[in-house]
Formats: structure tokens, sequence, C-alpha cells
């Protein structure tokens, strides 16, 4: 038996890692080419006053004067030794630049996921555990409402009213607690409409399974039925759509970022988009990536931990 | 002793309070004053690697160059004390005795000229300011304090051109190498670096108290805010305490008790018609560029979208700039004498117009490009806009190689406010010119060689009728910096485009 | 989904179909939309480009303009129309982009296992892997401004969503015994995916692609929010709301104009994908599809 869980997990990781691999080469081999159909980075480094020659001499000491394919296997050579190049304005390590904004970016993701699951368990558990009163209804009918508002619009709004009209301040920048709350609660207020939804949803079913008409049977109050049997359940159900949601956190937070003027990679990423800094920007994509796959297969592991019957299902696209 | 043509050029005031100056007892001096800016620079302490802001937003307060634009415009002495001409192709400039660098070595001569040594060489030249000084052939030691500059073909505006040139602590630059040195910048000015602060966004600079010009505030701290409302926020908040803004925002900012403070920015912002490319166009008739020039309301422009503050242009040199003439006034907002030279060219039904223009996030240019495509469509010639990205406008503007028939162009005089610099891209001396008149290239070399500054400045005007008449763009504005402080800001002027740093003060008590 | 939450709404307001409040709230919007695009040259108030810098950040209410002006004088009302035919048609586009992509892979996939299968499969999670934000900004820069790359380049980045829904339904049809025996009498695979396949994945599409034009629709507007999307000075919602961000201090009409706009518009693609799902009994969890 044990030895069937080993294999199991040893094929989950080999499965897992050859997945990375390929998805990592083909970010790689995507933002390559795009990016060098983008513009010719030379012309940024040498400026608007600059000739032929400089633009030559600038193209040969950064190995743009080398055929695409070349300067692509070198890039590749050099990734497989984990070295993802120099930032073509500053010159410093690329890696370096992402790892230095790394950490206000996943800040703003855990304070999201924290303030999501903050209002989303509660919320969905009241809803999903009795039936619908006028106030409840009234609340699924907001939630749904705010399931359409998107992020940013939430970010925005949240700033004119808040910050502004009321003179919250601050709101914007990234300093101390304060100016966590305005992005948090917009992240939040994206994500946690969804998932109180799917909380209240698999509550609402797990009340009305049969261990939870045994449990009230054998006299279990309702407060013990709730916490005790149907929203264990019912969070084990929304571990998926949770999961998801912290991984499109990272990846997705580049607007709140933009609107916040949260130092994270979102805005390294429009930075060196802007000035044609590739080794960045392909160090961004590459992180990034790798951070958002290592959370799925994180979430697929605890589920595989949790329902076993999960592996078996291996027919998805 | 020859002051090349310093200090005699119509001086207009640069600097205009918009609000009372606070009315504050000056404090002792000391505390530290909070500046938010949109980004460090992408070189760091490095300051190769640009000519403008937002790289000199910071290097102004680490590093000198031999001479300065002072809060007026004109050139002043900085490192350098005296400079003049022995030959048409050699200066001298003496230097200012017993500076030091901010970690104590002294800035004589050699420590100079191993800046220019550097920047000439293969690495230095494929720099931005390597590049402004191709021009200069040898920089030679003539004393402990005394410099020789050799120069390729005569070049009457050599030391305004130096004025981009920030000297740097030649140990430190040769022993770090300009990567190591961006992190940890020695230079002359008047505060040191302490910490780039990476993490949290904010640059954070000591005074340099044995600095030629001594600060008066403790600290300087740069915070980076890289959008427009984050910064207005953070001020109204008492974040920060200097930021630059938008003119729109200035109403909102003045209700709530802040100062600000506006420069003419040096530039004269332009649509540039493209027809030195060989191509044929509507634009290579004349009638039809002064036609486009006539279509457009700068007036309107400049009142409603920039405040007043900006005027309407109708030359290559803003009003503080060498080279202008209060005789030229802006072409005349006139669409029926728009339509009558249009139609006197053959193009009475109008043409189609694609200009390629970048777009910042602040807007404010986004916004002028529209008027003047609508201003455009009125006349007959349907106009369509392209916002590229800087890259993509850099490497047409390089190659010669536009889609487009126009593209957004300003006349920068900055930053070293002289108009040849404009006049020259908009020349067959460009490589790869758009616009191409060999008479007016002929004269521009002409304005080179003449060394006595009066004449220097006639020719320059004449040379600015000229352009105006031959229309190679259509003028647009002068723009403007605005900035907006904290009432507790003492001793804001702005020179060249950035605060004068070593007059700035803290009023209120000390943080 | 939610079925508990719904029910007790509906049966608060007294409805009888599953569904039918959502699908008659939801259709009923885009409805209302849909007639406003041609018609919107007669019900705006002004020319939607039209500059007029003397009437600069006219509030709401003002005469001629009653949602009020912008930063440049033009009329928000007539702005938010012209927008509603660009921003719809964008998401409208690049959602049948993406839906023809991903079915006719996904098809292709559940129709031929091996080694075109694994190719789709790897391309699918390959794609799906991709901070999408990331790629969608450096396609943008390649591919320059404009309706069509932005539809491009959602579509391209978005067509997986489709085809992991219509290869779970057509392989498990194509597994049933009768398009089994279909198979053993000579139907051609053509004459099966029409015949059989289709009709029974075409309600889910409908329902996946309700959803997806919501999102779509968000993903417009952030990037043209960002700059990188619909052209200078268009009117798109995106557009719009990229101007009001320098001007939230003396024009928050400026935001709530668009920003409504954009809420209504996606709470009329959630309500009809949410309605249809019920309606015909499709458990689709969009939560899945984000």
């Amino acid at each position: 038996m044990s030895r069937t869980v080993a294999l199991r997990w040893t094929r989950f990781a080999a499965v897992h890692l050859r997945d990375l691999l390929i998805l990592l080469l083909g970010l790689t081999t995507l933002l390559f080419f795009l990016l060098r159909l983008a513009g010719d980075p030379a012309v940024v480094i040498a400026g608007a006053d600059a000739s032929a020659e400089q633009l030559a001499e600038v193209r040969a000491a950064y190995g743009l004067d080398r055929p695409a394919w070349q300067q692509y296997a070198s890039y590749v050579a050099r990734l497989a030794r984990f070295d993802l190049g120099e930032s073509l304005i500053s010159a410093r390590p690329a890696l370096h630049a992402v790892l230095e904004v790394l950490p206000a970016t996943l800040t703003l993701a855990g304070l999201g996921m924290a303030a999501t699951l903050a209002i989303a368990v509660p919320l969905g558990a009241w809803l999903g555990a009795h039936w619908p009163t006028p106030a409840r209804r009234a609340t699924a009918s907001l939630l749904f409402f705010l399931q359409g508002v998107p992020g940013f619009v939430i970010a925005l709004v949240l700033v004119q009213w808040l910050a502004i009209r009321l003179g919250m301040l601050p709101a914007l920048g990234f300093g101390g607690p304060s100016t966590w709350l305005l992005p948090m609660l917009s992240l939040a207020g994206f994500l946690a409409p969804r998932l109180a939804r799917v909380i209240a949803t698999n509550v609402a079913q797990a009340m009305s399974e049969d261990y939870i008409r045994t449990a009230r049977a054998s006299g279990a109050g309702p407060r013990e039925v709730l916490f005790g049997h149907a929203l264990p359940n019912a969070l084990l159900g929304a571990t998926a759509l949770a999961g998801t949601q912290l991984a499109f956190l990272v990846s997705g937070v580049v607007v709140i970022e933009f609107i916040f003027a949260w130092p994270g990679v979102g805005w390294l990423l429009i930075e060196s988009t802007r000035t044609l800094d590739f080794p960045v920007v392909q160090a961004v994509a590459l992180v990034v990536g790798t951070l958002v796959f290592t959370l799925n297969t994180v979430v697929d592991a605890l589920l595989l931990k949790l329902d076993p019957r999960l592996s078996a299902a291996g027919s998805q696209v | 002793m020859h002051r090349a043509w310093q200090g005699r050029i119509a001086a207009l005031a640069l600097t205009c309070l918009l609000a009372a100056p606070a009315t504050v007892a000056i404090a002792a001096g000391g505390g530290t004053l909070r500046y938010g800016i949109t980004v460090v620079p992408p070189t760091y302490g490095n300051p190769y690697g640009g000519n403008g802001t937002p790289g000199t937003l910071i290097w102004y307060a680490l590093f000198d160059a031999l001479t300065r634009l002072d809060d007026e415009g004109h050139l002043a002495p900085a490192l350098a004390l005296r400079w003049e001409a022995v030959s048409p192709t050699e200066w001298h400039f003496e230097l200012r005795p017993g500076v030091r660098f901010s970690n104590g070595r002294v800035a004589d001569a050699e420590a100079v000229a191993a800046t220019f040594e550097w920047l000439g060489s293969e690495a230095g030249r494929r720099t931005v300011i390597g590049n402004e000084l191709r021009n200069v052939t040898r920089v030679e030691v003539r004393g402990p304090r005394t410099l020789a500059f050799h120069t390729g073909r005569p070049d009457a505006a050599l030391p305004a051109r130096l004025a981009a040139v920030l000297i740097v602590e030649p140990a430190s630059w040769a022993e770090l190498g300009p990567a190591g040195f961006a992190k940890q910048p020695v230079g002359t000015g008047p505060f040191a670096l302490v910490d780039w602060g990476e993490r949290d966004k904010r640059a954070v600079l000591r005074a340099n108290p044995d600095s030629w010009r001594a600060p008066r505030l403790d600290r300087l701290e740069f915070r980076v805010m890289p959008d427009n409302a984050v910064r207005l926020q953070a001020l109204v908040a008492g974040e920060i305490d200097l930021s630059d803004a938008a003119v729109d925002d200035l109403p909102y900012l003045r209700a709530r008790g802040l100062r600000s403070a506006s420069a003419p920015a040096m530039q004269v912002m332009s649509i540039a018609l493209i027809t030195g490319t060989g191509q044929p166009s509507p634009l290579a008739d004349p009638r039809v560029r002064r036609a486009l020039n006539h279509a457009v309301d700068k007036q309107v422009i400049a009142d409603k979208l920039l405040g007043g503050l900006g005027r309407p242009a109708g030359q290559p040199a803003s009003h503080v700039t060498v080279g202008y003439d209060p005789q030229l006034l802006p072409y005349r907002h006139d669409p029926a004498l728009a339509r009558r030279l249009l139609s006197e060219a053959g193009y009475a039904d109008g043409f189609e117009l694609d200009i390629d223009v970048v777009v910042t996030s602040a807007g404010g240019d986004g916004a002028i490009y529209q008027v003047v495509q609508q201003d455009l469509n009125d006349v007959g010639v349907r106009t369509t806009l392209h916002a590229r990205t800087f890259g993509d406008w850099l490497r047409n503007y390089l190659s010669g190689a536009w889609k487009a028939d126009a593209f957004g162009l300003s006349w920068n005089s900055a930053p070293y406010n002289d108009v040849t610099r404009p006049m020259e891209y908009f020349s067959c001396r460009k490589r790869n010119p758009f616009f191409c008149d060999p008479v007016l290239a002929d004269r521009l070399e002409t304005v080179n060689e003449e060394f006595d500054p009066e004449r220097r400045a006639a020719l320059l005007r004449e040379l600015s009728r000229a352009y105006r008449e031959a229309a190679p763009a259509i003028f647009l504005v002068e723009t403007v910096d605005v900035f907006a402080m904290d009432a507790g800001v003492g001793g804001f002027k702005i020179a060249n485009r950035v605060p004068v740093y070593e007059d700035l003060l803290w009023t209120r008590p000390s943080r | 989904m939610s079925v508990p939450l719904v029910r007790g709404l509906r049966r608060g307001l007294g409805r009888r179909l599953r569904g039918g409040l959502e699908l008659s709230l939801g259709l009923g919007l885009a409805g209302l939309m849909a007639v406003l695009i041609p018609l919107r040259d007669q019900v705006r108030s002004a020319e939607p480009s039209r500059i007029d810098l003397h009437d600069r950040f006219a509030p709401p209410g003002t005469a001629g303009h009653w949602l009020g002006t912008d930063h440049l004088g033009r009329d928000l009302w007539s702005r938010v129309l012209e927008g509603l035919g660009w921003s719809l048609g964008c998401a409208l586009a690049a959602t049948a982009t993406a839906l023809a992509i991903g079915s006719l892979l996904g098809l292709l996939a559940a129709e031929r296992p091996g080694a075109l299968r694994t190719v789709v499969r790897q391309t699918s999670s390959l794609v799906m892997a991709f901070p999408g934000l990331v790629v969608a900004i450096c396609v943008m820069a390649v591919l320059g401004q404009g309706f069509w790359p932005l539809v491009l380049t959602l579509g391209l980045l978005t067509w997986p969503v489709f085809a992991r829904v219509v290869f779970a339904e057509a392989s498990g049809i194509l597994a049933r015994d009768y398009v089994l025996a279909a198979r053993l009498t000579g139907a051609s695979a053509v004459s099966i995916l029409r015949g059989h396949v289709l009709p029974a994945v075409g309600p889910t599409l409908f329902v996946v692609g309700a959803f997806h034009f919501g999102e779509m629709l968000i993903a417009e507007s952030a990037l043209s929010f960002l700059g990188i999307g619909a052209p200078v000075g268009v009117a798109t919602w995106g557009n719009m709301l990229a101007d009001s961000r320098q001007y939230l201090f003396n024009a928050p009409w400026m935001l709530a104009v668009p920003a409504g706009a954009i809420v209504l518009a996606v709470l009329a693609a959630n309500l009809t994908g949410d309605g249809l799902g019920m309606r015909l009994r499709i458990p689709v969890r969009r939560e899945a599809l984000q």
C-alpha cells in the first residue's frame, strides 16, 4: 500500500516537473522572438542622438548583432545554468531585479488572499447554512452583482471615494499597513464574492447529505453541525478555487499594482517593456510562470492528499 | 577673459511662483525634504545613461558639471570658474579651487580629465553623454586647475554642452566599473547617497557639508511614485513635501494649502512633418506646411490645457532660449486661410495624414495631440494618431524608416538651453534626416563658428525666422514644468528643469 | 451553480422556470445594449470625439451633457455609446476567436487519439499556464494597438478554456454506444461530429461563451486602461477609464460613467450565462474557468 502511494507521488512529481520544463521552454521561446519583433533595445540604450556606428557598437557589445537563433541558443544555454542575463539598462542581473520586487507582490497577493478568505468563509457559511431570508437574498444578489465588477474598477472607485472624497489617507504607494487596506479590499472585492458563493453552495449541499442528517438525528446542535461537519467539507470543495485564485493573484495583480503604485512585479514588467529591457521582461515572465505553476501544483498535491479519488481522473485535456 | 556669451541673453525670469511665498520665519536649516518622483534613473547613479529628467532629478543632487544653467537659464560657472576659447578649436577651462568629492578626494584637473577620458573610450562613447561629446577630440591637463579641450569642428556652444557632462569620482569609477559605481555613486554635489532603498522605493541622500554648494537640508529623500495621482495624494496627505504636478490639478492643490511653481521646460512641442526622405508627399509643399500651422488653435491649447502657463509657439526656441526672437509671432489660428493655402497647393480636398506619437502615462501630451487631430480634420486633413512605444518611435527616428507622414517631436533646447541643438535634428546634419534644407544646414554650421555672443544670437534669430517660414513642423506650444509643494518648503528655485537642491530648505519643525 | 441561493431568490419573486429570472434580466440588459449600438447616432447628444476645450469637466446634469463631459469637453453619454460598439464588439470577436480555435482543437483531440491529442493537450496546458497579462503586454507591443490586435491577443491566449470543455464533452459522447454504432455503420467522422457531437456540445459552448464574453470585456478594458489596448482617443470604456485616472480629483464622473457601463455589461453576460446554465441544466462551474 505505502509503495503504491510512494509510486503515485513520484509519478506526480515527475509529471509536474516535466510540465514545468515544457512551460518554461515554451514561455522563453515565445517571448524571446516576440520581444525581438517588438523593437530594438540598442536604440534605447544609445539614445536619440546616436550615430549608426554607435548603434552598431552597442549591438555588438550586447550581442544584439548576431542572428536571432544564435542569440536564442546562447540564451537558453545560459538559462540552463540558471543565468537569466543582465538588464540591458542597468547592467544588473535580471533575476535580482525581479527578486527585489517579488516580496512586494507576494505581500499584496497574501494580503488579498487573507482578506478574501476572511470575508468569503463566514459569508459563505452564513448564506449556505439556512434557507434564504430577505437579508440572505439581498446579500446573494449583491454578491452576484459584485462578481461582475472587475478588480481594477473596484480599486479605482475605492480610491475615488474612500481616499479622495472622504479623505481616508493615505491610500496609495507601498508604505505601512495603512497603505495595504485599499489594495487588499480591491482584490478581496473581486475574489471574495466568487469564493463565498461556492462555499455557500457547498455548505447548502452538505447540509442535505445523509451524514448531516445522521449527525442531527444523534443530537448535534445546529452550530456543531455547521462548524463540525458541513463547513469543513464545503471548504475542502472550495480548495481548488482558492488555489486558482491565489495563483491568479500572483500574476494578475499587475493592474492593481499599477493603480496603487505598488512597487511589485507588475510595475517592473510595465517599466521594462517600455524600455525594451528584454532580459528583465523574460525574467519576470519566467519567475511569475514558475510561481503560478508551483502554486497550482501545490494545490493539486493538496487535493490529491485530501481526496485520493482525484488521482484517478486523468482524462482532462 | 572671454565669458562665452553667458548672461547676455534677453533675461526673462524663469521661475514664477504661482502662489504667494509662505511668510514663515525661516528656520535655522536642517531637516529632511521628501520629493516624490516617477522613477529612479534606470542607470541609477551612473550619470551617463541620459541627459535629462528623470535622471537629472537625482544626479544634479549628487554631481556637478563644469558649467551649469542657473535659474534664469543662463550659463553659469560650476566646477569650472572661467573658460575661454584660445582658438576656434581649443578651449581652456579653469577649475574652482578646493573642491572635493563626497569621499574626500580632491576634484582637480586630473580627476575631471579622467571622466572625459572614460567618455572617450569605447564603452564611454556608447553612452548617451559620451555620444554628445563626439566632437571633442582630446582633453588635456595643463595644470592642477587647468584643462584644455580640443574639438574637431569649431563649436561656440562647447561650454554650454559641457553642462550636460557630470563629473564622477575617478577612483571609485575605475574600481567599481559603471554598474558598481551606479550603486555607490560619488560626486561633488550638495548631497551624497546613503541608500537607493530599492525595497521601499525610497532613495535617501545625506547632506555633503563639504560640497562647494553646501546644502541647507540635512537629508533629501526621493520617494518613487510612478503615478501622478499617487504623488498628488501623498502630497496632500503630507507623505511627501514636493512633487511635479499636472496643471489641471493646481486648483485642487491650492485649495488644500499647497503651493506651486512653474518654469519653462525649454521645449517647443511640435509635430515634425516628414519631407526629407525623398518620398512624394503633400508636405513637400511649404504652403501645405504653413496651412497646417494655421489650422491649429495653439492659444486655446495654451490657455485650457496648459492652464495659461505655457504659451503658443511659432519658432524653434522657447522664450527663455538663446535665439528666441520676440518679433516672431506664432502662426495665426485661421482655418479659412489654411483651407485657401491647401487649395492653392492643389489639395482643396485635403489628404490623409498619419502621425506617430508617444503618449506618456501622464496623458497631457495625448490630450494636446487629440486637439491637433481635430483641428487638422476641420480643414480637411484627415488625421490619424498612432501611439507608439518610445523604443519603436526611436527606432524610426534613428533609421528614418517612418511609416507615418509626421511624428511628435519637441524642439528640445534642454539640457543646455541652446536652440542649435533642436535645429540640428531638424536639418540635413541629422543622420537619416526627416527634414533637409541645405541652405539652413549651412547657416547652422556658421552659427557654431561664431564665437561672439551678440553676433551669434543675432545669427540664431535670423535662423529662427527662416525655420518659421520653412515650417518643418507644426509649432504648438512652449511647455512648462509644474511643481507642487508643502508650504513648509522654502528656497524653491528651478534650474534646468530640476529644483536647485542646495537652496532648498524646510521651514517647519525638523522631522 | 449556487442552486439553493437562486432557488430562494426565485421563490421570493415568484418565478417558476429554472434560471428564468437570471436569463430574462441578462438577455434584457444585453438586448438593450444590442439595440443601442445601431441606434447610437440617433440617441447621442454630440459627436463622441468632438473636442470643445471651452466646455471641459462639465458635471453630469449640465444642459446638453446629461452625463457630463471629460477633460477635453467631449460628451460622455456619446462616448459611452460609442464605446458600447467598440468594447462589446471587441469582446464578442475575441470570444468568437477563442471559441472557434478552442472548439476546433477540442473536437480534433477528442476525435483523433494519439499524437494530435497529446499536442493539443500539451499546448493547451502550456497556454493556460502562461502568466496571461505578461504575455498579452508583449504581444500587444509587437502587434501595436488596435481592434484586431486586441482581438487576436485575447483570442489566442484564452482558447484552451473552450478546448477543455469541448474535449471533455465530446469524448464522453464519442464513447457512447449509439455513436459507436453509427461509426460501425460507416458514418464519416464529419457526419458524426455534426450529427451527434455538435448538438450536444453547443449549449455548453453558449454558457461558457457567455461567461467568457464577460471576461473578455474586463480584459479589454484592463489592457486599454494600461495604455496597451485600444488606440489613443478612440472612445472605448477602457480608454475612458484610463482618461479618468488623471482627473480623479476634479471629475469623478469621468470614472463613474465608463465603470458603470462595464459593470452593467459584465452583469448582463454573467446573468445570461448563469440563467442559461440553469435552464439547460448544464453544471458549468464558472470558477473553474478563471
